[in-house]
């Protein structure tokens, strides 16, 4: 069962779907409170209003949707116990999201060839791809493409390890942070990233250089 | 003493020593339908009459990952035992099992010491790394004490079979060739040898 808000401004809606849409954002407000992030989703929101009807949350004070997120999270965190999986990976999306970064960098299509470009030529590059030996490759693309996803307002949900957990052990040396960064430079030149998304991006994924190198 | 004394004196401490009266080695040899030894097979022994003794409490066994390969890259467990995974690589590994008998997914990190995983069924696991494609290994499971790895020359030996008789089957999952049982009667302590053939299968 799903409602469709105007979530830009609401504004041409009827008001009903003007009050759902503010119910919606206090309940996500107060899952996140209860849950942290990783409970909010607006399915559970859509399961309220299934179990209490859409018309009497839209015309009840906000006390109800309060306590029908308080449940709503608990019942989250009872499944979480139980089904003891991480969050799901939200995977790149077929359209970046407007006025993103991630749209700038040309979406997922251009995102995956540059990162699919970089590491095939690190891995084939003998003063870059020490570390790189016997690495299932495909799995390191996939990874990068939804970590700068998520980085870049795409949407994604990363799920992989940390930086710090995925590089610690190999040692990996100034030159080589350098030359990846450089060949990362040259792929998306090669696939006409516009500069300003360029920087932006490197810019993002500067700071990880400290979990990165020399571990 | 008399030397009718010392053969019994021989004789009760062998049986002290021994543990079991009456309990022998049995040497298989493994082949292939060339004839040429098959290494790392499987070998083990189930009672035919009766059921193999309970485990012993805290079996306890390791894979290693060595130069991203496992190390052994062929194991034979007890049901029970605790597998442990050394990580001397010391970088991230993700190694995952698919194969019914045992499903699961274990990370291992730079400086951090993984829980050991408990193989609580019969089977063969297959074991891999998420990270590190060509990373491999097969750990075969038997509801028995009684089992060992062939070696380069494709011999194992099973050790102290009571007296019994026992199905006895080598399976070389490594080396993609089928399981293959025969049947053997101990009796007394006298060394047995077999050769078993293996036909390609899995």
């Amino acid at each position: 069962m799903r409602i469709t808000v105007d979530a830009a401004s609401g504004r041409d809606l009827p008001r009903n779907a003007r009050i759902v849409e503010k119910r919606r954002r206090e309940f996500r407000e107060v899952v996140s409170r209860f849950n942290g992030l990783a409970c909010v989703a607006a399915d559970n929101f859509s399961l309220v209003q299934f179990l209490t009807g859409v018309s009497l949350m839209a015309s009840r004070p906000p006390t109800i949707v309060v306590l029908a997120a308080t449940l709503a999270a608990g019942l989250c965190r009872v499944a979480f116990a139980f089904a003891q999986t991480p969050p799901a990976p939200v995977p790149p999306p077929t359209v970046a999201p407007a006025g993103s970064l991630y749209e700038r960098l040309g979406g997922t299509a251009k995102v995956s060839a540059f990162v699919g470009v970089s590491i095939e030529r690190t891995a084939a590059d003998p003063a870059l791809n020490r570390t790189f030996d016997k690495v299932n490759l495909q799995h390191v693309k996939d990874m990068l493409v939804l970590q700068i996803c998520s980085l870049t307002g795409g949407g994604c949900t990363y799920t992989g390890d940390t930086m710090r957990d995925v590089h610690a052990g190999h040692k990996i040396t100034n030159a080589e942070f350098a030359g990846l960064v450089e060949v990362l430079r040259d792929a998306m030149r090669a696939q006409d990233v516009p500069l300003p998304a360029r920087n932006e991006l490197l810019a993002l994924l500067a700071p990880m250089k400290r979990d990165i190198v020399k571990l | 003493m008399t030397r009718s004394g010392l053969r019994a004196w021989v004789a009760a401490s062998c049986a002290v020593a021994c543990g079991l009266a009456g309990a022998a080695d049995l040497v298989i040899n493994v082949r292939d339908a060339s004839g040429a030894p098959v290494a790392d097979a499987a070998i083990y022994a189930e009672p035919l009459t009766g059921a193999a003794p309970a485990p012993r409490a805290n079996l306890r066994a390791q894979i290693d990952q060595v130069q991203k390969e496992f190390v052994p890259r062929v194991s034979i467990v007890q049901v029970g035992t605790s597998i442990h995974f050394p990580n001397s690589d010391n970088i991230r590994h993700s190694i995952y099992s698919f194969s019914p008998a045992k499903t699961f997914t274990t990370k291992l990190y730079s400086g951090r010491e993984a829980p050991p995983v408990v193989f609580d069924r019969s089977g063969i696991v297959v074991l891999g790394c998420n990270i590190h494609d060509t990373m491999v290994a097969w750990l075969v499971i038997v509801d028995t004490p009684w089992f060992a790895k062939s070696g380069p020359d494709g011999v194992g030996t099973l050790k102290n079979l009571p007296t019994g008789n026992y199905r006895i089957t080598a399976t070389a999952p490594a080396a993609n060739l089928a399981a293959r049982s025969l049947d053997v009667a101990v009796d007394g302590a006298a060394t047995q040898r077999r050769t078993v053939e293996l036909a390609p299968g899995s």
